[in-house]
């Protein structure tokens, strides 16, 4: 029986997994709701600050600007990365050959550069958008994009998109109905999980971010980060618990939409 | 509703490779016609044209009478059926069905008539609910199938659309084809590269060879009246020997390592004679000696194979007799079953 004993090892690896990377986690959510003294931490600062249950508003008066800023920035390269990347994506799964394997890194190469080059080379190539917060939205989207690109091009693909269109088009449907009755919902799936995608991206981006920031454009990674090293462990602990809010349901629903999909198509691809 | 449909030196190359060249076919309002060539031949490049889904270099292909170069996929009014299905995975059975009803802004009460009509035709009423995913291959072929009837296409295009599917499988469509064809008369052009698919589901068959037109005509006259010696051994290899015809007044003749072979009239000089096993036979009489080389048992018949100075050739034994390897038995020709072409 080598697939329950494979299966055996495949829950192993993922309890190790979990262990390795859930505990910090509970840890530090734990810091945020109980009484440090429960934990081990003790410290003399501790016993004047606020009672453990106020943590959150604690957090929420110093850091809800970042907060705001954070969603909204979020949501700006959520909206961007979708209007740009369902076109894209579209227009890749129509090209064979060398142009689509140049375009195809061309759009991944920012995932291998590291965030500080990317952050000097906006700096130099738009130092105008730097006050507005452009300049960090454009370093959001750099790294959203591929992502949003591949999830609808997978989405698109599985379908064998090409010949369902053409199967479209000598069934009579002009390019408007391709695009509404064929490519769009084979799209959607792919431009959820995309969008969930774009939003866990840009809400937990850091080195861009923390290196663009001026005081009125830094987001809440940022702000997470400096409450590590000039805060108490409780505040930081709530303002990661904050931070994971917003996170988690997003991975959540990512996860149903790619079971959701698999479940819709089956294996008829 | 049927087209007549001409096709008239058509050419497609593709990089500067020719895939179809000068080709000029014609497919008579409601007959079926079988496109059939090995892989590569370009009978795919031919049926994509006709399509709308590829531009050819030159040519002219008429839907009775009228030039349809240049006009879209969407607006010429053809039926397609790809090997692979290409069923839209995000519909029902039913949506992908009256897909090129709604298109066409038909009205609900026609559509829903002719999906329940389609869905009877071809045994999908119970599957109507269900996506492309939950139903089998064969069911699938039929759905595609419905999908291209469900407008009234003028022309019907069907690519390989067997191909994917397990004998028996093919078998059942296969019928499902044959009848709902039947049934829909609508001008179809069948691609195949399956000899026997061809003979059996064309009016006319068209053989193709490396983008040209062979030969067409009925099924009766590519496998019995071959023109050239590719098509003759597409639908049926044989022994190729060539021979000299003799001519003395009314009756021709040609001797060959099978002995004496009367000729139909008019040949004389030198000729090529294509000779299939079912224009031989045991004959322990009045047969050329040979020796059994190989057996290849078929449970209908045991066919022989034996050497002959011009290649090996072979026999079909009756199933009731049993004839070893290395046995020596004796072959007779039935000479109206040669087919006699003129020299290369």
């Amino acid at each position: 029986m080598p697939e329950r004993r494979s299966d055996l090892a495949a829950a192993a690896l993922l309890a190790l997994l979990l262990a390795v990377v859930v505990s910090p986690l509970a840890v530090v959510v734990a810091g945020a709701v109980v009484d440090p003294a429960l934990l081990g931490l003790v410290s003399e600062s501790w016993t004047a600050g606020p009672r453990p249950n106020s943590w959150f508003s604690y957090v929420l008066s110093l850091y809800g600007r970042q907060l705001g800023r954070s969603a909204l920035l979020a949501s700006v390269v959520v909206g961007l990365s979708v209007v740009i990347g369902f076109p894209a994506a579209y227009g890749l799964a129509g090209l064979r050959g060398r142009l689509a394997t140049s375009l195809r890194i061309a759009l991944d190469a920012p995932l291998a550069i590291p965030g500080l080059a990317v952050a000097i080379g906006l700096l130099l190539a738009y130092p105008g958008g730097r006050a507005s917060g452009a300049t960090l939205a454009a370093g959001h989207l750099l790294y959203a994009l591929p992502f949003v690109v591949r999830a609808v091009g997978n989405a698109l693909s599985r379908g064998g998109l090409l010949e369902l269109e053409e199967a479209a088009a000598a069934a009579g449907a002009d390019r408007w109905q391709r695009l509404r009755r064929i490519v769009f919902p084979l799209a959607r799936p792919g431009v959820v999980a995309g969008a969930l995608m774009a939003f866990t991206i840009s809400w937990g981006e850091f080195n861009v971010s923390f290196l663009l920031a001026t005081p009125t454009t830094q987001t809440f990674p940022s702000a997470l980060y400096l409450t590590y090293t000039t805060n108490s462990f409780p505040v930081a602990a709530a303002a990661t618990t904050l931070f994971l809010a917003a996170v988690v349901p997003a991975l959540w629903l990512l996860q149903r939409v790619a079971a959701g999909e698999a479940a819709r198509f089956g294996e008829a691809a | 509703m049927s087209a007549r449909v001409e096709i008239r030196r058509l050419s497609k190359s593709f990089g500067g490779r020719p895939a179809i060249r000068d080709v000029t076919l014609s497919l008579e309002p409601g007959s079926t016609t079988t496109l059939v060539g090995s892989s590569g031949s370009g009978k795919t490049t031919l049926l994509r044209c006709l399509a709308g889904l590829l531009a050819p270099d030159s040519g002219e292909i008429l839907f009775d009478g009228l030039d349809v170069i240049g006009v879209p996929a969407e607006r010429r009014g053809v039926g397609l059926v790809f090997q692979s299905y290409a069923l839209f995975p995000h519909l029902t059975v039913e949506q992908n069905l009256s897909f090129g009803l709604d298109v066409r802004s038909t009205s609900p009460p026609e559509r829903r008539r002719r999906v329940e009509e389609l869905a009877g035709e071809l045994g999908l009423t119970f599957l109507l609910a269900r996506r492309p995913s939950e139903i089998s291959g064969g069911e699938r072929q039929r759905v595609a199938l419905g999908r291209a009837l469900a407008y009234r296409p003028v022309l019907l295009l069907l690519d390989e659309p067997l191909a994917a599917l397990d004998p028996n499988l093919a078998e059942s469509v296969r019928d499902a084809l044959s009848r709902a064809i039947a049934l829909e008369r609508t001008t179809v052009l069948f691609v195949t590269h399956d000899r026997s698919d061809a003979l059996r589901l064309g009016d006319r068959v068209a053989l193709l060879k490396e983008g040209r037109l062979e030969q067409a005509g009925s099924p009766r006259e590519l496998y019995r009246q071959p023109r050239t010696e590719y098509a003759a051994n597409f639908f049926g290899a044989g022994l190729v020997c060539g021979a000299v015809a003799v001519r003395e007044g009314s009756r021709a003749w040609a001797d060959t390592a099978l002995g004496r072979i009367e000729l139909p009239d008019g040949w004389s000089g030198p000729v090529r004679l294509v000779i299939r096993p079912e224009a031989l036979a045991l004959d322990d009489d009045a047969g050329s000696p040979v020796v059994v080389r190989r057996v290849s048992y078929e449970g209908d018949r045991s066919r022989l194979f034996f050497e002959t100075p011009s290649g090996e050739a072979a026999v079909d034994c009756p199933p009731g007799r049993d004839v070893p390897r290395g046995a020596r038995v004796r072959v007779g020709v039935d000479p109206s079953l040669v087919i006699v072409l003129p020299p290369e």
